[in-house]
This record gives structure tokens, C-alpha cells and sequence, in this order.
């Protein structure tokens, strides 16, 4: 390749809309659970980053595929604007430890945002999970540093319509139910990965 | 030649002044010369004259003039408990692997129950007995108000026992006009609570006096009625009363005549000590009680504001002086209350309006930066809706600084840090939030869905026995009503939640795990009045 067409390319690699995959490793894993989806992320969960997740309606089964990963954590965990109220005989089921667990309530969207950003900042929250309708770009960067900085796993659960708006966060996710099509009349988890920073993107199923 | 040695050493304690006493034949019985009585004296009572220095080793208090008075609050335990009257009531506490009862009111020790009596032979002698745990938490908070109410009468008071105070009234007694008059108001003063009186110039004396029951004033350190007293107002364990009834021992002059060193060996070094203060032999050094610091100071603005700036630059300057405060007298703070007063908007208002502002810290703090932060986060929220003239600060609850030490090993310094952290970190969240919006969970023991679960403080959660019955993840506050459930729950297994008669909120239901036609599963139930859907799984 000749130097200008290299320079070219450069040039068109530093805009930052323009992320290449699978350049850089995360700081850390988490270990989904899920067999398959390991594979596709590289390992798991990036932890010191910004994840999104898109659903079609919150509480359609975001919470439990990210349950597993959370067994492994020793930390503050912070939900900020849960949208119906957490069950606590259900999480303790699950495996969580309700003691290191702590729940926001938040009015609208910049509170819940501000409140993000302040269990990110913290040194002892290993991770937060936020339920964000709208959010401007800014917030999603400024989210993302803080999880860089720190090193704790973000996640944020946001309507399918925010799908075409643009975000920097490393790994984009949508969650979808589908039909089944080992089990007859039962359904199960479509994950589609986006936008991997770390990996490559495709698709997978799960049973939830 | 043989030498007989006469045998003269006892071998036990024999009655009567003997060589091997306690105080080693000191004649102990000073002649304490009163003057006549003064005529400032009124009610009779006499105050006691400067007494003549011998010289014998005499006891400190008495030559100094000291006078304890001693105020013990037998029923205390059961006051602080908000008991029925007239029914038969006793106080219970732990004595080992038993619990017993500790004390009894009237009516209950009419039915038989007494003092040190197990709770089950308590329970047989009255049955409608009302049983209150000990609390002593609330004994020790009432002693400390009462305490700062003893300051009325004489500045040194002094929290002596689980249920006594100790005051100095010697310089007290000419304002009062006599020990007399001065009880007289005390007992005026505490009709609340039951209380015995006596006085000594030695506090320990007057400790003992006040244990015996009567209201004995004694002028000298070492009375005869001392001596007559029994060895239970010691208040000793129950193991070293025994062992003064097997000897034979039953008053305290009986304790003197004991020899030291088997005293010592017995009983240990400190209780002798103790017998030494009570006689005076010894000094005895009380704590003094000290009212706890308050910071109070207020700033009225130069001219009235309704803009933030001015206000902020005024709490700066009262919280350098809060910080001043707390640094002079090594605190650190838990809970500030700003006061912001505003003007009269109108002309006949007669109060004008103020807003309290409370912040509160998770853990006592010493330095105000956090608190500077903490306010700057909660004036983003507040409304000024008319111009404030003046602010006030103050702060009450303060505890003593706690010294922090480096750990040795990294991990211990690490977890201490993330505590700190974790509390920092809700210290924010609530003060721009609000405190009721952060919150943890913890399970709870209720066949009820809705009820098995608790809001709790954040990070502090205690767990419930786990049950294998699919739970869904998210629960809605409400169960809300839907149509067609018989259609959705056709197929499935039911589960029935039959419980809640005993307090009123009785449910029957039948509930159903089901798939939703949008492929999520969701937690249906059907009562006498309809289907509802009460949870989402996932």
C-alpha cells in the first residue's frame, strides 16, 4: 500500500465515530455464565467500560443474564431507577448477596445520570446498572471515564428507539425474545452485539 | 535449754480489737470538735465546721471538708420502660445462662415475685405478669439527663454506678440553707423517680449508704453505723458474698477486722482498695460529669438576600468556625441543622418564617470539608422563596475524635477504605436525593409476596430462609388488574398463597407462571375479585 493511501486511512481512523474492533482488551472480564456468549465477547462482560443494553420493554430478562456475572463481584453493587421494585426472596435465590446491594431511586433522567456517575466515581462500587431513557452523548462519555478510571462495570438499559442515536460506549447489546426454535411454544434471549470495542459483533441465543 | 515460744498467732479471725485489724491498730477515731453551730444555720441542720488536723494520718475528704451526697435510683430499670400501672409488671435480664427477673413493681411483688427469681417461677406465681427486657441503653441515657439535671444543684455531679449519682454539695448547702432544706427540693424535684439519698464526706461511703436503703448522713468518715452495715450494699459478685457468709463475715466492721494480706489474696488487691476508699484511708477521685458541647452561632446578614452566593460565603465563615470548635476539643461532628431565618414579608406577621436545613453524616466527621460539599449539594435543591435576613448553625451530636491508625497489612487498610467509601458514597446520594430514596433490601419471612420483603438501610441487610418456589425478579408495586387471564393460565401448575389471617390483610390466591404472548414470563395470580399480574420474571 502506498504511503498517502496509508496516511488516508489513518486519517480516516483517528474520527471518532469510527471505532476499530477487537484492538484492545478490556481491563478485566466477567464471565457471563453463558458459554456461547463468552465466546462472542472475547470472555465475558468488559469490566472498565460502558455497556449498553437495548430491550424492547424493561424487565423482559436484561437482569437475568447479567446475574450471573454479578455472583463473581466483591463490591458495592448500585441500581439507579429500577423500573418496578427489585424482589428480594427472588435476587437472594439467584445468588446475590442482598448486604452489598444498594438501590436508587431517581426522578428523571439527569438525576438518575448524576447518580451513575457518582457510584462510578467510587471507589467501592464494583458496579452500577442504570434504567436511562434519554441521555445525551456527553453523559455517555463522561460515563465511560468514569468507568475507565475506576474500573467498574457499567451498564445502562436503554429503549430500543435510542438504537440509531449515536453512543461511545464500548459495547452495544439488544435484547430480543424470540421464538424458540428447540423448544415448541416457549421462547427465549436473542443477543445481538452491535458494537464491540473489544471483539468482533454477531449474534446468539440464549435460554432465559 | 529449751526455749518455749509462746504460741500467740491466731490462726483465725477473732471479734474484737485485736493487734491483726485492718488498719493495723491506727487509731482511726478522729476527734472531729465541732464548733457550735453557726448562725447562718437555718432549719436546724448544722453545717459542719473546719475540722482539727491531727497528727494521725487522717482521711483527705474529711480534712478538706467535702460533703457527697448520694442519689441512687433503685427503680430505675423499670422507669425507663414505659410499663402499665396496676398491672403486675417485672423487669428481666440475663444472670448467666438463666434470665431472672431483676426488679418488681408493686403490684407484682404483692402476687410473690421477687428480685432473682427465674422468669418461669415468676410466671406461675402471677400469670398475667407483664414481662419487659432490660434496657440498658435507655437506664444509662436517662442517668445522663438526670445528671445534667443535678448540675442545678452543685457543678461537680458525678455518674457513679448503673443507677447512682454522686454530687459535691458542700459548697452548695449555704445557698440551699442546709442539707435539710436541700433534700427537701431534690425530692420536690424528682417525683418522677424513686430515689434514696445519704450523704458522707467519702463518696464510696455515701455509695453504700444510698445501697443500704436508709437515708443515713453520716459527718465523719468511719461512723460506727459504717460499720454496722451489711456486706451486700458492696454490691460484690454473688461468688464473694457466699465466701463473706461461710466466714462468718456479715457487716463491714466485720470486714475490717479481717487481716490484709488474706484480704488481698481472697478477694483481690481492689477490692480492698475499694474498703480502703470507703473508709477514707485512700483517696477517691470521681469523673466529673461534663454537659456535652454544643456549637451554636448565628450571623445576621448586613443586608437581606435571596442569592445563594452571599449565603454560601456566610456558612463558609461558620463553618471555620465549627471547624475551630471541633479541632479545640478534639470532635468530630454527626449531624448539622443550618437555619435560615427570613424577613417579615408582611406587617402584621409576627414570626417570620425560617427553614431548617439538617444535614447528616453516616460517620462522625472531623474535617468540614465534606460537610461544605454535603451543603453545596443540598442548597441545589432548596427554594428560597423569600430573602433571608440572618443564618444560623448548630450542631449537637458530637463524638470524640477517633484517632485512625495505619494498618500493618495493606488488606485491612483497604477494607477500611472501601467502608468509608461506601458510606461517602450514600452520604451523597441522600443529600441531593433525598434519604428515603436510597435504600437496600433484605428478605423477609412472609408467605405474602408482597410482604416478604423489607426497605432497609443502604448495605445492611440481614437474609431469611430461602424457599425453592419460582420468584420473579421484579415485583410490581401494585397489583394491577388484566383481562383474559384465564385464556393466559390454561396450562401451568398453580400455586396457592393461602396466609395473613392472623393480621388483618388476608389474601388468597392462586398464582400462575406464565408466557406472555411477547415472550416474557410473567407472575399471574387469581383472587375472589379477579386475575392480576404481579410480577415479571427476568
Amino acid at each position: 500500500m502506498d504511503a498517502d493511501k496509508r496516511q488516508q486511512l489513518d486519517k480516516l481512523l483517528q474520527n471518532p465515530r469510527i471505532g476499530l474492533a477487537g484492538t484492545t482488551r478490556p481491563p478485566q472480564v466477567l464471565p457471563t455464565g453463558f458459554a456461547e456468549l463468552d465466546k462472542l465477547l472475547h470472555g465475558g462482560w468488559p469490566a472498565g467500560a460502558l455497556t449498553e443494553l437495548f430491550v424492547d420493554s424493561y424487565g423482559s430478562g436484561e437482569l437475568s443474564v447479567l446475574l450471573p456475572a454479578l455472583q463473581q463481584l466483591t463490591g458495592l453493587l448500585v441500581w439507579v431507577a429500577p423500573p418496578y421494585l427489585p424482589y428480594a426472596p427472588a435476587l437472594q435465590a439467584a445468588g446475590l448477596d442482598l448486604s452489598r446491594l444498594m438501590l436508587v431511586n431517581a426522578d428523571d433522567d439527569s438525576d438518575t445520570l448524576w447518580s451513575l456517575e457518582q457510584a462510578l466515581h467510587s471507589p467501592a462500587c464494583a458496579a452500577a446498572f442504570a434504567w436511562v431513557g434519554r441521555a445525551g452523548m456527553r453523559n455517555l462519555r463522561r460515563l465511560q471515564l468514569a468507568a475507565e478510571q475506576h474500573g467498574s462495570w457499567a451498564v445502562v438499559f436503554r429503549p430500543r428507539q435510542a438504537l440509531r442515536l449515536h453512543s461511545v460506549a464500548a459495547l452495544r447489546v439488544q435484547l430480543q425474545r424470540v421464538d424458540s426454535d428447540t423448544a415448541e411454544g416457549s421462547s427465549c434471549l436473542q443477543l445481538t452485539v452491535l458494537k464491540n470495542r473489544f471483539g468482533r459483533s454477531g449474534s446468539v441465543r440464549l435460554d432465559v | 535449754m529449751q526455749s518455749k515460744k509462746p504460741s500467740n498467732t491466731v490462726p483465725f479471725p477473732v471479734r474484737g480489737p485485736v493487734q491483726t485489724s485492718l488498719f493495723q491498730g491506727d487509731d482511726l477515731h478522729a476527734d472531729t470538735s465541732l464548733n457550735e453551730p453557726h448562725k447562718d444555720a437555718l432549719n436546724g441542720a448544722e453545717l459542719f465546721a473546719d475540722i482539727e488536723v491531727r497528727h494521725s494520718p487522717l482521711p483527705r475528704s474529711a480534712a478538706s471538708g467535702h460533703l457527697w451526697l448520694c442519689l441512687r435510683f433503685p427503680l430505675l430499670p423499670l422507669e425507663v420502660l414505659s410499663a402499665e400501672a396496676g398491672r403486675p409488671c417485672a423487669v428481666i435480664h440475663n444472670e448467666g445462662n438463666n434470665v431472672q427477673v431483676l426488679l418488681a413493681n408493686d403490684a407484682a411483688q404483692a402476687a410473690g415475685v421477687q428480685p432473682g427469681l427465674p422468669v418461669n417461677a415468676a410466671l406461675a406465681l402471677a400469670p398475667e405478669l407483664q414481662l419487659l427486657q432490660r434496657e440498658q441503653q435507655l437506664e444509662n441515657e436517662a442517668l445522663q439527663s438526670l445528671a445534667a439535671w443535678a448540675v442545678g444543684f452543685t457543678p461537680v455531679v458525678s455518674v457513679a454506678a448503673d443507677d447512682a449519682l454522686l454530687l459535691e454539695v458542700r459548697g452548695s448547702l449555704q445557698l440551699f440553707g442546709g442539707l435539710g432544706a436541700l433534700l427537701s427540693q431534690l425530692h420536690d424535684e424528682l417525683y418522677e423517680h424513686e430515689v434514696c439519698t445519704a450523704s458522707s464526706p467519702v463518696p464510696q461511703a455515701a455509695l453504700w449508704l444510698a445501697a443500704s436503703g436508709g437515708s443515713l448522713h453520716l459527718r465523719t468518715a468511719d461512723d460506727p453505723q459504717l460499720k454496722a452495715l451489711p456486706v451486700s450494699v458492696l454490691n460484690w459478685p454473688v461468688r464473694l458474698h457466699k465466701q463473706f457468709v461461710s466466714m462468718g463475715v456479715e457487716t463491714l466492721g466485720d470486714c475490717l477486722r479481717l487481716p490484709r494480706a488474706g484480704f488481698a489474696k481472697r478477694f483481690g488487691q481492689k477490692r480492698l482498695r475499694e474498703l480502703d476508699r470507703g473508709f477514707g484511708r485512700d483517696a477517691d477521685v470521681r469523673l466529673h460529669y461534663a454537659e456535652p458541647p454544643v456549637f451554636e452561632d448565628h450571623v445576621d446578614l448586613p443586608e437581606e438576600t435571596i442569592d445563594y452566593g452571599m449565603l454560601s460565603s456566610v456558612i463558609d465563615l461558620q463553618l471555620d468556625r465549627l471547624q475551630e470548635f471541633m479541632t479545640g476539643r478534639q470532635l468530630a461532628v454527626e449531624h448539622l441543622c443550618i437555619t435560615l431565618v427570613h424577613s417579615r414579608q408582611f406587617a402584621d406577621q409576627q414570626e417570620p418564617a425560617v427553614t431548617d436545613i439538617e444535614i447528616g453524616l453516616l460517620e462522625p466527621q472531623h474535617s468540614v470539608q465534606t460537610l461544605r460539599k454535603l451543603i453545596e449539594l443540598r442548597f441545589e435543591r432548596v427554594l428560597l422563596e423569600s430573602p433571608v435576613q440572618s443564618v444560623g448553625m448548630s450542631a449537637g451530636a458530637f463524638n470524640a475524635l477517633q484517632a485512625g491508625t495505619a494498618a500493618l497489612l495493606t488488606d485491612d487498610l483497604a477494607n477500611g477504605n472501601d467502608n468509608r467509601a461506601g458510606s461517602r458514597l450514600i452520604e451523597r446520594l441522600q443529600a441531593r436525593l433525598g434519604r428515603e430514596r436510597v435504600y437496600g433490601l433484605s428478605a423477609a419471612c412472609d408467605y405474602r409476596p408482597e410482604r416478604a420483603w423489607r426497605k432497609t438501610e443502604p448495605l445492611t441487610a440481614s437474609g431469611a430462609p430461602r424457599n425453592n418456589l419460582p420468584r420473579p425478579l421484579w415485583l410490581l408495586p401494585q397489583p394491577r388488574r388484566i383481562h383474559g387471564g384465564e385464556t393466559l393460565a390454561a396450562s401451568g401448575n398453580a400455586e396457592r398463597i393461602e396466609a395473613g389471617w392472623w393480621d388483618g390483610g388476608d389474601v388468597q390466591r392462586d398464582y400462575y407462571v406464565v408466557e406472555h404472548a411477547a415472550g416474557r414470563r410473567i407472575w399471574l395470580f387469581r383472587d375472589r375479585s379477579g386475575w392480576y399480574l404481579h410480577g415479571l420474571f427476568g
